[in-house]
């Protein structure tokens, strides 16, 4: 189990654990995190599920691909830090990560 | 043209879908009558003007709208088309969002690209509108007091909250797929069985069990729950989903015991004594008496909305004075004093000579509850 925050842009903060080798997209899904909606299932085809990933944690959650940039155009207000979050796999490094949400995900 | 070209030029024109060529600088070439009526432009508006008066960019999103319709066009990716949205502008500035297909086609060296919208606005605010009230729902439920479970047509366990995780003691990963008979002791599952099966089959939705206390549970240590459930079906897909709201009463029946000995002591002692006693409001009416004050009044005599003084114990033919001394130890009880007299009763027994005291009870803020009255009868010596 590892524990994520995913903090909503207004500041709401949801703490929860997920198991390993989901996505943090699933996980907020699964956990009733609003503001992250996963419309494609995880596909990096829609850009629903956008988040912002705090520079301290870019290591760990390593960078967007090809296609996930792309993708990101699409996103509301990205930034460097932006990430499909259905692109990054729960591991035991990311024990105690802050996933921050964009104002809006249409 | 052929009949069948300027039947089918016809056909784009009115096209229920909004169709739009451009040339792939962004130039609009054609734009048909749907994509008007969407978007308030007028052909003649947006004849040779840039598809980005329709698709705006935007100062909040990256995408650069031309060059993914060409990317789109070059090499089609259903997924992506089916997922992302473009955002669009009509002619009053209002927002839409518009879902796109696009193709491209050549005539001569000529490149076009035609572009399909759908407006998918409403659809999606209604999507939102439909999230946030599951949203509320689920949360509604994960936080609620009461236990909520539900079962899907196999019996399988397929839905448990915190609550339900205290009461039963098994967490949702060990308890999620699991039959609902785990929750269930052994010898009440055919009881429950057949109470299920008739509220699968009957015409009510949903229904409250328990109330005469035929629910049980049981904890995951084996402990057996008086329980209080409200059941409701659903179907989807046409297969029976039950869910019920649980509550564990065995608190409850505690606290009713508790009140039902509280009650039959203070009975015993009430009935079985040999003074004659009285129960009064704080006002001086009678609440209750005791079987010895039963037994001194007139067999008819009803002792409901009436004063103590009203009472046929102080008859006094044509005299009122007993009557009137009495109202006034009940109004000096009333301001909390202990009034002890001697008087006499008119009983059904003839007149006796008692010990009379009235007791003001008050509560633990010191208002008064009530006035105990009691007689006894003075031993002839
Ligand atoms: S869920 Fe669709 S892009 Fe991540």
């Amino acid at each position: 189990m590892t524990k994520i925050t995913y903090v909503e842009f207004n500041g709401t903060e949801h703490e929860v654990d997920l198991t390993n080798g989901q996505t943090l997209m699933t996980g907020a899904v699964s956990h009733m995190v609003p503001g992250i909606e996963g419309d494609c299932g995880g596909l990096c085809a829609c850009a629903t599920c956008h988040v912002y990933i705090p520079e301290a944690w870019e290591a760990v959650c390593g960078t967007p691909g090809e296609l996930e940039r792309n993708i990101l155009d699409f996103a509301f207000d990205a930034k460097n830090s932006s990430r499909l979050s259905c692109q990054i796999e729960v591991t035991d490094e990311l024990e105690g990560l802050r996933v921050m949400m964009p104002e809006r995900q249409y | 043209m052929s009949f069948i070209e300027s039947y089918a030029a016809q056909l784009l024109i009115n096209l229920p879908d909004a169709l739009i060529i451009v040339v792939p600088s962004g130039e609009i070439v054609f734009f048909n009558d749907s994509a008007s009526k969407q978007s308030g432009f007028s052909n003649d508006d947006m004849l040779g003007k840039h598809i980005s008066q329709l698709l705006p960019e935007s100062n909040r999103r990256k995408v650069d709208v031309v060059s993914w319709l060409k990317r789109w066009a070059e090499e089609p990716n259903p997924e992506q088309l089916r997922y992302l949205s473009l955002r669009g502008v009509t002619k009053n500035g209002d927002e839409r969002r518009y879902q796109v297909r696009v193709s491209k086609f050549e005539d001569q060296s000529d490149v076009y690209f035609a572009v399909v919208l759908r407006d998918i606005t409403e659809e999606q605010e209604q999507t939102t509108r439909l999230r946030h009230d599951q949203l509320v729902t689920n949360r509604i439920i994960a936080i609620g007091e009461d236990a909520v479970l539900s079962i899907d047509s196999e019996e399988n366990i397929c839905l448990w909250n915190k609550k339900a995780e205290e009461l039963f003691g098994y967490t949702e990963n060990e308890i999620l797929g699991k039959k609902l008979n785990t929750l269930i002791p052994e010898r009440y599952r055919d009881t429950h069985a057949k109470d299920l099966q008739s509220f699968a089959t009957d015409k009510t939705p949903s229904k409250h069990m328990g109330k005469r206390g035929e629910i049980v549970g049981l904890h995951k240590s084996g402990a057996v729950l008086p329980l209080e459930a409200s059941i409701t079906k659903t179907y989807i897909d046409n297969k029976q989903i039950m869910s019920a709201q649980i509550r564990d009463i065995s608190e409850r029946k505690l606290a009713q015991q508790v009140l039902q000995d509280k009650e039959s002591r203070f009975r015993a002692i009430f009935d079985y004594a040999v003074s004659a006693i009285a129960l009064l409001d704080a006002t001086g009416l009678v609440l209750e008496i005791n079987s010895a004050a039963r037994e001194l009044l007139p067999l008819d005599e009803a002792i409901e909305d009436k004063r103590l003084w009203e009472l046929a114990w102080w008859d006094e033919a044509g005299s009122s004075e007993r009557m009137n001394v009495l109202k006034d130890n009940v109004a000096e009880a009333i301001q909390g004093l202990t009034v002890r007299t001697r008087t006499e009763l008119a009983t059904s027994r003839g007149t006796l000579e008692i010990d009379f005291s009235l007791i003001p009870v008050t509560d633990d803020k010191k208002q008064l509850i009530y006035i105990i009255a009691e007689a006894r009868k003075l031993i002839e010596p």
